[in-house]
């Protein structure tokens, strides 16, 4: 394809300067991200057992309510029934309550029945291990507050949905001839342009997902103030989150069926399931997850998955149900229920997560993310490389250049050593490990993986810091055998410890092979 | 490869910033309008305005994408200056057509 050489370069230009600027806050979104595709597992294993007797059958579940609502009146507002209660969350029922004087901050109590009958509460602690990582996804790593972060993250979206595009442009000309190339052995300079150039093209769908994804999340509440200022026909009085809570469904559907029950009290859960079930066949229900509206009355949203449809959460899709009479209000997220139009912007959330196509799919998308930190690593390596080239003809390499192959080594290992060195801990502190406690050990490695990297000499730097990173990371089954609290031998636990297992070797292989890296730039 | 003469030439990041910096009102003009056109209200919930929102990446990414294409600095800026006035007015005189 024939494209006009000065265009080219322009393009080139381009991409070097976006490439640069973003690639390092994109490979801890791309790292960090691929690790959160298995949130839940991570977070159920770094996680204290929580001791709660068996739960009740979903039959007797109303008698536990009962219990609960009187020992406890402020569950009423808020509560949950999960249906498939599990070693790592043994409750049937919990609430979550204000906690104190935090703003917005809840705290969650689980309840259960003891032989006796006699309701037993526990206030479990959950590793803030999972939720860290996901949040260190979402802010590109950047520790500021979340809507600040997230502002950072849409622009580094924007800008790496941008390099996608040049990265394109300037590979189209010589596609032909460099389409499966990889000259591993040659230089240096090429062994990096042809592993970037055959990630990127091949990668290059999912990658342009992601970027046109992001985007949308990143820039999400503001574009909505927008739309509210610009298209709103009454000035908004009300703000937005409150007007996403008071429902607009709700307030067109529910209203006819109040008249109807005016002194109904709510199905129990058993019958719940049940007119759902017929209502949606297939649909799996996870959890019922009751809100108490300004009128008293209930709300309920049920979770859960269907394996045959693309999902609007990242684990779950939604349904509104009238908690009176068991009737769908609304099935906007409900899998296989949606009208075509939600269906298509259900299918733009479900390609950012990867929950569709099972198992399968997430394991496809942890080595896409993992990828795509690779892309942006060879990114960098090339960029350095090249000017590395360029320099030594002239007889003197640049500080600049020097700094940003410091920069580019720790960041990248300091990132993966950070988020071990998380998980390690996790199995450490107590209750799994607070966020506060996790984010200190999270950006004191990083920083000490950064300082080194500007420590170290250009001969030894990548290798002793891969070792570093790889050696946190083969921790991380020690630490779980040794001070884990639950089986090592569950089926998720022992999977979790051979996925880092195998990838700490990797690094440690990759340190050892250092030494193989062609000699010429 | 570039061995011949290597001028640095760096307006494509003047052009760049351009779009960076105008094609964000552009943008969301063009969603203004086209949230007239389908008679949305901006409430999140609505699939309209969901689909609004969603509209904004690929545009935005586009202009920018396109920058390099312009000509000179001068005229990214002008052409993209224009739009704005242009889709902004647009977007005001429907408005009040509307509204």
């Amino acid at each position: 394809m024939k494209i006009p050489s000065n265009l080219v370069r322009v393009y080139r230009d381009l991409h070097s300067w976006v490439g640069i600027v973003t690639s390092l806050f994109l490979f801890v979104a791309f790292y960090a991200g691929a690790v959160t595709m298995f949130e839940q597992p991570l977070q159920d294993w770094a996680s204290q057992s929580i001791s709660l007797p068996a739960p009740v059958s979903l039959h007797s579940t109303p008698e536990l309510m009962a219990k609960a609502f009187a020992a406890h009146p402020e569950a009423k507002k808020n509560y949950t029934i999960s249906l498939f209660p599990n070693a790592a969350h043994p409750e049937r029922l919990s609430w979550s309550a204000p906690f104190g004087h935090g703003h917005g901050s809840h705290e969650l109590t689980l309840a259960a029945l003891d032989e006796k009958g006699a309701l037993v509460t526990v206030q479990p602690h959950f590793s803030a291990a999972a939720d860290f990582i996901d949040l260190l996804h979402q802010q590109v790593g950047i520790p500021l507050p979340h809507e600040t972060a997230l502002l950072v993250t849409g622009m580094v979206a924007l800008l790496y949905a941008v390099a996608l595009s040049s990265g394109v442009i300037i590979f189209l000309p010589k596609m032909a001839q460099n389409l499966f190339a990889l000259r591993l052995t040659s230089s240096l300079r090429r062994m990096w342009l042809d592993i970037h150039n055959l990630l990127g093209i091949f990668s290059l769908p999912f990658h342009l997902v992601i970027a046109l994804t992001s985007v949308v999340f990143a820039f999400h509440d503001p574009v909505y103030d927008v739309q509210q200022a610009l298209l709103a026909k009454s000035p908004a009085s009300i703000n937005l989150s409150e007007k996403i809570k008071a429902s607009s469904h709700s307030d067109k559907i529910s209203r006819p069926d109040t008249a109807n029950y005016p002194e109904s009290s709510p199905l129990s859960p058993e019958e719940i399931v049940d007119h759902f079930g017929k209502q949606a066949p297939g649909f799996i229900v996870d959890s019922l997850s009751y809100m108490q509206n300004k009128e008293g009355r209930l709300i309920l949203r049920i979770a859960g998955h269907d394996p045959r449809y693309r999902m609007r959460g990242s684990t779950s899709g939604f349904a509104e149900i009238d908690p009176y009479s068991g009737k769908i209000i609304s099935s906007d997220y409900l899998p296989g229920h949606q009208s075509t139009s939600f269906a298509i912007l259900t299918t733009f959330f479900a390609l950012h997560f990867g929950n569709f196509g099972g198992l399968l799919v997430r394991w496809g998308y942890v080595l896409l993310g993992l990828g795509g930190a690779f892309l942006f690593y060879t990114g960098n390596q090339l960029w350095i490389n090249s000017r590395k080239r360029r320099e030594i003809k002239t007889g003197k390499i640049l500080p600049s250049t020097r700094f940003l192959e410091c920069l580019t080594a720790g960041c990248t290992n300091g990132c993966i050593a950070g988020i071990s060195a998380v998980v390690c801990a996790a199995f450490l502190l107590p209750h799994g490990g607070s966020y506060k406690d996790v984010a200190a050990i999270y950006y004191s490695v990083f920083a000490f993986f950064v300082g080194l990297s500007f420590c170290l000499n250009a001969q030894h730097r990548n290798s002793i810091l891969l070792l570093g990173a790889g050696l946190l990371t083969i921790l991380i089954p020690v630490m779980a055998s040794a001070y884990g609290h639950k089986s090592l031998f569950l089926s998720s636990n022992l999977s979790c410890s051979l996925i880092a297992w195998f990838f700490g070797d990797l690094l440690l292989i990759a340190a050892i092979k250092q030494k193989n890296l062609p000699k010429k730039i | 490869m570039k061995q011949s003469v290597y001028r640095p030439n760096h307006s494509w990041f003047l052009k760049f910033v351009a779009a960076l910096f105008l094609g964000a009102p552009l943008t969301l003009g063009i969603m203004g309008i086209a949230g007239l056109l389908c008679h949305s209200e901006g409430n999140p919930r609505a699939i309209s305005s969901q689909f609004l929102m969603w509209m904004i990446s690929p545009l935005w990414v586009s202009i920018l994408s396109l920058s390099g294409l312009f000509r000179s600095t001068r005229q990214a800026w002008g052409i993209l200056a224009g739009c704005n006035l242009l889709v902004w007015a647009i977007f005001f005189l429907a408005r009040g057509f509307y509204l």
